[in-house]
């Protein structure tokens, strides 16, 4: 049976961004829809839940509760085993996602958002080509829901935004294919952040172990899609747990997709925004996700108080949520990104080179810019592959 | 043709990410192929980070 609805704003997909988008807007009086697919919203996230602490404390106060474990130390890999370490007083968390989504998810609920689980988007209400509202599909039937504005916050799965016409697919060497073992038994002492660069561990991406607290660590490859043909994300990660912690016991497995790509040319359409993972808009470089999709998330939902109140959904409208969103993150993205296409084709040899040289350096001396330098000096070809970087307007 | 195989996949959705004709539906528990909008690119079993996906004939 058809049950029919109308609301101010419909909400697809309860993660970081959508639930973000979703309380700032009902923290406003304005009518929200916000659903999920899942039964219970942080359950499972596919994520190595790595985040910056300075960088999480613009949009939340954060509690104890969502933090696994605290770490200012860094260690790079390189292919050979030598390592670089960084003690710079960057403070990382690891957080606890499953509690953090759920706080977020809660929150829009309290603010005025009404939350449906178990609700997944089966198409769009389409009018000359203006998004007017969602088919959704619950758990007691579908559900029809006329609105002024969609929110396509459904992740790296999107499929909301092809529908009103944004086509979101990825590139393969756009997309890191990554699987991730939770496992205890590990002492990371000091706790520290550890990535591992190189074409026999990760090709086109890393792998990672990030303490968990209570002996556990998220430990996950990533690899580029285009050099998931022949072995997968998953052997990959096998492999390296047999070598680097085979003393690990596994606890959980989890797969997921990364964006890596370049900013959306756009990442809205009339009566439809996107954020988040969605929106490709996790950090090519790194492939966090979490601080893009707050941050797209506040955004979106700012500029779409303001069109709402101006009752203009249009495109021109809208394309406020682009600039904004290319204005803070998405122009040092755009750089991260030819940095990330440079970095990804650096063989073996000069990253081996590169930690030789700085290994003798004061970790808490050894800045990311140094180490980039030194990679340069190792290979002056990079500077080819990465003059854009260098001019003081991205043409795009 | 593409098939999915059921209980090799985990639901990541990295294969809907790359589709080109958005032919890959995933719900909570299951993924589902569209096959009349399936053109056979192959990036689904390329990217799938447990393979689980597979070409038949």
């Amino acid at each position: 049976m058809m049950q029919r609805r109308r609301v101010d704003v419909v909400v697809i997909g309860a993660g970081p961004a959508g639930s973000m988008a979703a309380a700032e807007l009902a923290k406003r009086g304005l009518k929200v829809l916000l659903v999920d697919k899942r039964s219970q919203v942080g359950v499972p996230v596919r994520c190595a839940e790595g985040v910056g602490k300075v960088g999480l404390m613009r949009y939340f106060a954060i509690r104890p509760q969502w933090i696994s474990a605290e770490t200012d130390t860094v260690r790079l890999y390189a292919p050979n085993g030598d390592y670089l370490q960084l003690n710079q007083g960057m403070q990382g968390l690891i957080l606890n996602r499953r509690v953090f989504d759920a706080d977020l998810a809660k929150w829009a609920a309290e603010a005025g958002a009404q939350l449906c689980l178990q609700t997944y988007a089966c198409g769009l209400l389409m009018d000359r080509g203006w998004v007017r509202g969602a088919q959704l599909q619950g758990p007691k039937g579908r559900l029809s829901v006329r609105a002024k504005l969609i929110i396509a916050a459904d992740g790296v799965e999107s499929r909301v935004a092809r529908w009103a016409g944004v086509d979101t697919t990825l590139a393969l060497k756009d997309v890191e294919s990554c699987a991730q073992y939770l496992m205890g038994g590990l002492e990371l002492d000091p706790p520290r952040c550890e990535f591992y660069f190189g074409r026999q561990v990760a090709p086109g991406g890393y792998a990672w172990i990030f303490p968990k607290g209570l002996s556990r660590a998220n430990v996950g490859v990533g690899i580029s899609g285009n050099y998931a043909g022949r072995r997968t994300a998953k052997e990959y990660l096998d492999d390296f747990v047999a070598r680097v912690v085979p003393g690990g016991e596994k606890m959980g497995f989890v797969t997921g997709g990364v964006p890596v790509s370049r900013v959306l040319k756009k990442v809205y359409g009339p009566g439809l925004l996107i954020v988040g993972d969605a929106a490709r808009q996790s950090n090519p470089l790194s492939g966090g996700g979490i601080i893009p999709a707050l941050e797209a998330g506040r955004l979106a939902a700012r500029v779409a108080v303001q069109a709402l109140a101006e009752d203009d959904l249009s495109e021109r409208s809208l394309c406020r949520y682009q600039k904004a969103w290319n204005q803070s993150l998405g122009q040092s993205y755009a750089r991260h990104y030819r940095l990330k296409e440079a970095v990804t084709r650096l063989p073996d040899k000069t990253l081996n080179a590169t930690a030789r040289t700085l290994r003798a350096t004061e970790p808490h001396r050894l800045t990311l810019f140094q180490i980039f330098m030194t990679a340069l000096r190792n290979r002056p070809s990079l500077i080819l592959d990465i003059r854009h970087l260098f001019r003081s307007r991205e043409p795009d | 043709m593409i098939v999915f195989r059921q209980e090799l996949c985990d639901h990541c959705g990295t294969c809907v990410s790359v589709c080109p004709q958005d032919a890959i539906v995933l719900y909570e528990k299951k993924i589902q192929l569209v096959s009349e909008r399936c053109d056979g690119c192959r990036r689904c079993l390329i990217v799938c980070p447990v393979r689980a996906v597979e070409v038949q004939e």
